[in-house]
């Protein structure tokens, strides 16, 4: 039996969650003339269609993960670019938000190549000069969005250990064909994940639809709850749980994003020492080219220099620009340096405590009986 | 079940009634339907109105009135907003972080803060690895410029979509819960009920006031629709409307995704770019003027120190060092004045009848002064150890303090005596303590100027003692330890066969047993007596060598082994009696001496802070800006075209000089280019000079008002001569004098590297003038010189000896090439053989048969300008370029050509007549000397600034004596004494592309560097600007238009709808 506050949710979400509250859509098929068909791929017995009928929960695994990343950033040119250029009418605010990601991968790199454009390069002082300045703009660009992944993989790991929820764990949502009146760059299915929205998390996917028993039905969020430290098993346990994951939901986004902020801090802190000027470019090239993939080398060579590559092109000058950026070259730089690394520390040690103890059900009281409430808040 | 659900009200949006009227409007929802059959129950539904959740909420929950309504703020409305938004998201991101509270709008926003904050930590920590004010300012105008065009960007694509389609991108709207957010926002959530109020123009009324002036509602919908191009005449027109509009904005908002990465870094470069000089300049006038201000107020102490009066008379000078210190409002840094104080004053140990007159002291003659008072606080902390008195160093900092200090002058100066003899007990140390001194002293003061000075003082002021040894314990260790350490050093120096045949108590040697130590104690020191009798030193040592002599005969071994063993020992008893001495420090004496170099350290920091600012050659002082900016209006001012600048910027130094040769041969030859490139060149030349003058004339000072670094000089050197004796005061002098002499040569580089460039026009337009005045008119005035000429009787010059073989053409273009050569590269002299040899090779070269050429190149290079480039440059620049040019031609005539000499080549047929009288060979060195004289007067008056105070005289009186025609032996040594000895011009081994400022190659070199950097950067980044612009307008004004998404079907009022189609 599948409950019916959760069928209730399940219904209401999904309305508000997909396409509705239009002025102009009477309902979904108002737009289609009753002739005219979209152009399906599916007509036309394409093999490689990636058509999918109904919102499905996808396995978080490493390959799962790469296809997904893939199929997402390869659509931002071709599809949502295109359709957004177009002005397509079934354009949706995750397209949107797929062709956002273009500026923030864009911005550093051609901020850093402008930096260096205006580098004198000429004469071999200026030149050395610049390369370093080069080096520390590219490896802040690079710790910038490293930083920002530390910063949420450390969240997502916290959460993922103490509470058992993945927050990445994805989703494939069919999009309706219907009201794809083109055909034109075809759309069918989007890449989401079930934790993404606090208000409208998807938690019809997190029910196994084929049990039979409540029990059955709601065994993942009864494995939840376990990580809660719910005890009792009741009926009603994924109502039980779903606030907890909901506040879970808000705190873990929170942290995410303000450790970011220390992350990238640091990252470009880091970067930014002088540790990283001492070994060249050309040294580490040679070493992956002709050390790791040379020709006629021996293994044991070949093995030796990804060892060099590994740790002393990357993981000394990184330990190492901790040091210096703690110890800094002035009063003023050693305080920031200090300052930011003990920050960032801190942060990252509240955050996991928050998200330890804070979410803990010990901290709320449980009412069996309790009904889901529904958040009435137009997105 | 399904049943169930569907009776569940949702927000399913139904038909739209477009109202034909106001009251129509009002009386909805249309629910009265009239009942047929009365006798059936009738039930009455309402359908869920469209965009009201209100309508849809289950009956008994009151809902809230919708209340969403358009933003319409002007810049300044939205600027606060932005901040009171900001201060939300502070307590949005509480809420979530620490309580789990939130929505996604809420934690949404809580990522805006956090890219904010993130950055100002970025452009924070990225400041604080600046050193200097400007380079850290720019951090933030980065980050500033970085958000303020990510947030113009959308404005500025805008504005011509707005205009173009009369849809605004950027519109706002806040919610019914207070949130504000965009109305394209979501593509799919198109919030049409906003715009039900809004007139025409976009300005959103309120109900009453909307009806007064139209009669339906949407009328900014329709407006908009017209400009859209929606036929009038259609179903549904405010939803096609409304859909159109929706295209043009994710049109548009996908455009502005797709530039923003280009855009935001482009427009950000672009706006720093051009914030940075302003920014700059504002940064270094305020830099200056704090520094400026700094200095005035240094300066007016030590007027006031210096005595000056307005006559020059006899001054008073201030010499107490306290009193100095104190004026001055110099702060010794405690932690330094304190270790400096621990090392030198320790527990003082007294005896008991010291300790009693003590005690009589602050009891009768020292009572109720506070020197009393405190002395007696410091015995009261006495405390014994082994039977003795001592006073605890931590009370005595503040007894020495007073006991030096002028209060005690009321003290007579027996009493003071016997107190200093009493108390200052505590500044002996004994050897481990004095090196630590030594230490912490050359720690803090190496490097300050004056540490020789220093030392030499504490080499005559500080005494040590006679070995001092004690009966302890210690004694009988220390000598064991001794013995100990002799016989394994000697041990270790013999073969290891030899060793062996060593008895065992030899090689396990474990120290002197104590029946030796008592029989060394027993002979050398007095009965009962712990302290050794003075003068028995030696008996003690030669007594402790012998028992261990006897010791080592009394063991049978070898007489060579018991040498080496007597010998190393020796080596070590002396070591162990001279660390038994003690160093009396005169705590007095070196306490002053320890002020006196903080507050010359506090005073070259002060100095050095002002130089930072000014004309010191580091990043962002006055100087550094110059040289930033002025090199490269010079390379324009010579216009040289795109691709000589690409050459000079990329070739060798070798190749590109050969360009700038060539565009200023280019430029000599045009008369109309040659004045208007000078005049340019003089122009910023001036300003450049000017700024570091202003700098140079307040720190050195002029010959009526010696600047600050000449009153500094003249105020230490005599403390430091008061204090401390003469050598002290002339060591303190001769150091502010370098120090002095440091800041005219930075000057006087600087100007010559902008005067360079000037002078080098010059020697190129008159070169040929230049070369004939060296080389003769014509061939037979080249030929007399070289070979000579036996009709006229004129000897052969040996000077031109290296021409004998070339015809007077070849000499002068060899003389040309090399003088060109010369100028561009402002070779020292000393290359005159090697540059010369290269120009005219196989002849035979030695600077000693070519001085007079020398000489006259010297003149060609680095002489006076032509009258005519003078007057270009105008009279008052043309002076400064001739002094400056002819203190460089001193400095680089560096062997044996001293100016003097140079001076004198007008007399030089005197100097071979000289039965001449005095009177009129005098008058005769005048008259020779005649056209120098403007340049020595000028240079004189010039050199005010240069000349520190107590030298100006000189000057001034040799002036006199040029004037009113003197012995010219007079005038050489004054010359010697008076100018070159101040301005440094003497012999010097230093290569003149040191001493001088940059040679024209490297300066036009590094010039096209900029300039090509610059270019390169203006290339790519106004490339990018330039294309992304096209692009967004070529979209832009696709923009709203039919195309393979939007068909602009529309289904017209007088069909039969069908469907509904659009």
């Amino acid at each position: 039996m599948v409950t019916v506050s959760s069928l209730v949710n399940n219904y209401v979400n999904k309305h508000i969650a997909s396409n509705n509250f239009s002025a102009s859509n009477k309902n979904a098929k108002s737009y289609i003339d009753a002739n005219f068909q979209a152009h399906d791929k599916v007509n036309k017995n394409d093999k490689k269609s990636k058509v999918v009928k109904e919102d499905k929960l996808i396995e978080n695994t490493w390959k799962n993960r790469v296809k997904i990343n893939f199929d997402k950033a390869t659509a931002i040119p071709f599809v949502h670019f295109p359709r957004g250029l177009g002005g397509a009418p079934d354009y949706t605010f995750f397209e949107f938000l797929q062709t956002a990601k273009l500026p923030y991968y864009l911005g550093g790199p051609i901020l850093a190549a402008l930096f260096y454009a205006g580098v004198k390069k000429d004469n071999m002082l200026s030149g050395n000069a610049a390369k370093n300045v080069a080096k520390h703009m590219a490896l802040g660009v690079g710790f910038y969005y490293l930083g920002a992944a530390i910063a949420k993989a450390i969240v997502n790991r916290t959460v993922k250990t103490v509470r058992g929820i993945d927050l990445n764990q994805p989703y494939a949502k069919a999009v309706p064909m219907s009201t794809n009146d083109t055909g034109v760059f075809h759309k069918d299915v989007e890449y989401h994940k079930v934790f993404e929205s606090a208000d409208f998390t998807r938690w019809d996917l997190l029910y196994n639809k084929e049990g039979k028993t409540p029990k059955e039905i709601s065994q993942t969020y009864a494995d939840i709850a376990k990580h809660y430290g719910i005890k009792e098993e009741s009926n009603d346990i994924d109502a039980t749980v779903k606030p907890l994951i909901k506040k879970t939901i808000i705190m873990a986004r929170a942290w995410q994003y303000a450790l970011t902020a220390f992350f990238v801090t640091l990252g470009i802190g880091m970067a930014n020492q002088p540790v990283w000027e001492k070994s060249s470019k050309s040294g580490f090239k040679e070493t992956i080219t002709k050390g790791i993939f040379g020709k006629g080398q021996k293994m044991q060579e070949r093995l030796n220099a990804a060892k060099v590559t590994l740790y002393d092109y990357m993981l000394k000058p990184f330990v190492k620009s901790i040091g210096e950026f703690w110890k800094g070259h002035s009063k003023a730089s050693s305080i920031a340096g200090k300052s930011v690394i003990i920050a960032t520390a801190v942060a990252t040690l509240t955050s996991i405590l928050m998200l330890t103890k804070k979410t803990s059900a010990k901290h709320h009281k449980i009412q069996n009986s309790g009904t889901n409430n529904i958040q009435e808040e137009a997105s | 079940m399904a049943n169930l659900l569907n009776t569940i009200p949702t927000y399913k949006p139904q038909a739209t009634v477009i109202p034909q009227n106001r009251q129509q409007l009002n009386n909805l929802p249309t629910s009265s339907v009239s009942n047929p059959f009365p006798q059936v129950v009738t039930y009455q539904y309402t359908p869920a109105r469209p965009l009201s959740p209100s309508q849809t909420t289950p009956k008994g929950i009151r809902p809230k009135a919708a209340s969403g309504h358009i933003v319409k703020e002007n810049i300044f409305q939205s600027a606060g907003s932005t901040v009171e938004s900001y201060a939300n998201y502070l307590k949005y991101f509480y809420n979530a972080a620490f309580k789990g509270e939130g929505t996604d709008y809420s934690v949404g926003k809580i990522n805006d803060l956090a890219i904010r904050t993130g950055s100002l930590g970025i452009a924070a920590v990225l400041a604080s690895s600046k050193m200097f004010p400007f380079a850290k300012g720019m951090e933030f105008v980065g980050l500033a410029t970085w958000f303020a065009s990510m947030a113009l960007w959308p404005q500025i694509i805008g504005a011509p979509i707005k205009a173009k389609t009369g849809v605004d991108i950027n519109q706002k709207y806040i919610d019914s819960y207070g949130r504000r957010k965009f109305v394209y926002e979501d593509n799919q959530y198109r919030p049409m009920d906003l715009y039900r109020h809004v007139d025409k123009k976009g300005r959103p009324l309120s109900e009453d006031e909307y009806y007064k002036k139209y009669q339906d509602d949407y009328a900014y919908l329709d407006a908009v629709g017209d400009k859209l191009g929606i036929p009038r005449d259609i179903k549904n027109r405010h939803e096609a409307i409304m859909n159109k509009m929706g295209q043009v904005a994710v049109q548009g908002k996908t455009l502005w995704m797709l530039t923003a990465g280009v855009m935001t870094p482009v427009v950000s470069s672009i706006v720093a770019d051009a914030a940075q000089k302003p920014l700059q300049s504002f940064i270094e006038a305020k830099r200056y003027q704090t520094n400026e201000n700094r200095i005035n107020s240094l300066e007016k102490i030590l007027d006031k120190l210096l005595d000056i009066k307005e006559e020059y008379g006899k001054r008073n000078i201030k010499t107490n060092i306290d009193e100095v210190i104190s004026e001055l409002g110099i702060q010794i840094p405690k932690e330094i004045s304190n270790k400096f104080d621990s090392l030198i004053i320790k527990d003082c140990e007294i005896t008991e009848a010291e300790y009693n007159r003590l005690k009589d002291f602050v009891e009768n003659e020292l009572k109720n002064t506070n020197f009393g008072q405190k002395l007696s606080l410091a015995m009261d902390n006495l405390f014994t150890k082994g039977g003795k008195f001592y006073l605890p160093k931590e009370k005595m900092g503040d007894v020495l303090e007073i006991l030096y200090s002028q209060e005690m002058n009321t003290v007579s100066t027996p009493l003071r005596n016997e107190l200093e003899y009493l108390l200052g007990k505590s500044g002996q140390l004994d050897a481990q303590e004095f090196s630590r001194l030594q230490k912490f002293i050359s720690e803090r003061f190496d490097g300050s100027g004056l540490k020789e000075a220093f030392d030499r003082v504490v080499a005559t002021d500080i005494k040590y003692t006679e070995p001092n040894i004690t009966l302890s314990d210690k004694l009988h260790e220390g000598l064991s330890k001794t013995a100990k350490d002799a016989i394994t050093e000697a041990l270790s120096q013999m073969k290891k066969e030899f060793v062996n045949t060593l008895p065992d108590s030899i090689k396990n040697f474990e120290g002197l047993s104590r029946e030796d130590y008592l029989r060394i104690i027993r002979e050398t020191f007095n009965d009962g007596a712990k302290e050794m009798s003075f003068g028995a030193n030696q008996a003690f040592e030669n007594m402790t060598k012998r028992v261990l002599y006897e010791n080592l005969q009394r063991l049978n071994i070898d007489p060579d082994a018991i040498d080496m063993i007597a010998e190393s020992f020796n080596k070590h008893i002396k070591k162990f009696m001279d660390s038994q001495r003690h160093y009396i420090i005169p705590q007095r004496r070196m306490t002053q001496l320890f002020r006196y170099m903080e507050l010359n350290k506090a005073l070259i920091a002060k100095v050095e802070e002002y130089q930072a600012a000014s004309l010191m050659n580091i990043a962002e002082s006055i100087t550094a800006n110059s040289w930033s900016k002025i090199p490269q209006k010079y390379f324009e001012a010579l216009n040289f075209t795109k691709e000589e600048l690409g050459r000079i910027a990329s070739l060798d130094i070798r190749s590109s000089k050969k360009l700038i040769i060539k565009k200023l041969e280019e430029v000599a030859s045009d008369p109309k280019k040659y004045e208007q490139v000078l005049k340019t060149m003089s122009r910023y030349a001036q300003t450049a000079i000017s700024k570091e003058e202003k700098a140079l004339i307040k720190l050195v000072g002029t010959a009526d008002t010696p600047g600050v670094l000449s009153k500094i000089k003249d105020l230490m050197s005599s403390v430091g001569g008061a204090n401390f004796g003469h050598d002290m005061g002339q060591m303190t002098s001769t150091f502010y004098r370098t120090n002095i002499i440091d800041v005219q040569n930075k000057f006087r580089n600087t100007a010559d590297s902008f005067i360079r460039p000037i002078k080098a026009l010059d020697t190129f337009k008159y070169i040929d003038e230049y070369v004939k005045n060296i080389l003769g008119h014509n061939p037979q005035q080249y030929s007399d010189l070289v070979y000579g000429h036996i009709m006229n009787n004129i000897p052969k010059n040996i000077h031109y000896h290296m021409f004998e073989g070339l015809s007077y053409e070849q000499a002068v273009n060899a003389l040309k090439e090399y003088i060109k050569d010369i100028v561009i590269d402002k070779n020292d002299i000393n290359n005159w053989t090697t540059k010369f040899e290269h120009k005219i090779p196989g002849s035979e070269k030695s600077l000693k048969y070519s001085l007079e050429i020398v000489k006259k190149v010297a003149g060609a290079v680095f002489g006076e300008l032509h009258d005519d480039t003078a007057r270009i440059v105008g009279e008052n620049f043309g002076k400064t370029c001739n002094i400056n040019n002819t203190i460089m031609r001193f400095r680089n005539l560096a062997i044996n050509c001293k100016l003097a000499r140079d001076f004198n080549k007008g007399g030089e047929a005197c100097f071979m007549q000289d039965t001449k009288p005095a009177e009129s060979l005098a008058r005769e060195i005048i008259a020779g000397k005649r056209e120098k004289l403007y340049l020595l007067e000028a240079l004189i008056d010039e050199l005010k600034a240069e000349i520190p105070l107590d030298k100006i005289n000189g000057p001034k009186n040799l002036r006199n004596t040029i004037k009113n025609g003197y012995n010219y032996n007079i005038i050489e040594d004054l010359f010697n004494k008076e100018i070159l000895e101040p301005l440094n011009c003497r012999t010097s081994n230093k290569s003149i592309a040191e001493m001088s400022g940059k040679n024209i190659s490297d300066f036009l070199k590094n010039a096209a560097e900029n300039i090509r950097a610059r270019n390169k950067w203006a290339k790519f980044t106004y490339g990018l600007l330039a294309g992304t612009l096209a692009l967004t307008g070529f979209i832009i004004l696709s923009m709203g238009r039919k195309n393979y998404f939007n068909k602009n079907v529309y289904e017209y009022k007088n069909e039969q709808p069908k469907g509904n189609k659009q």
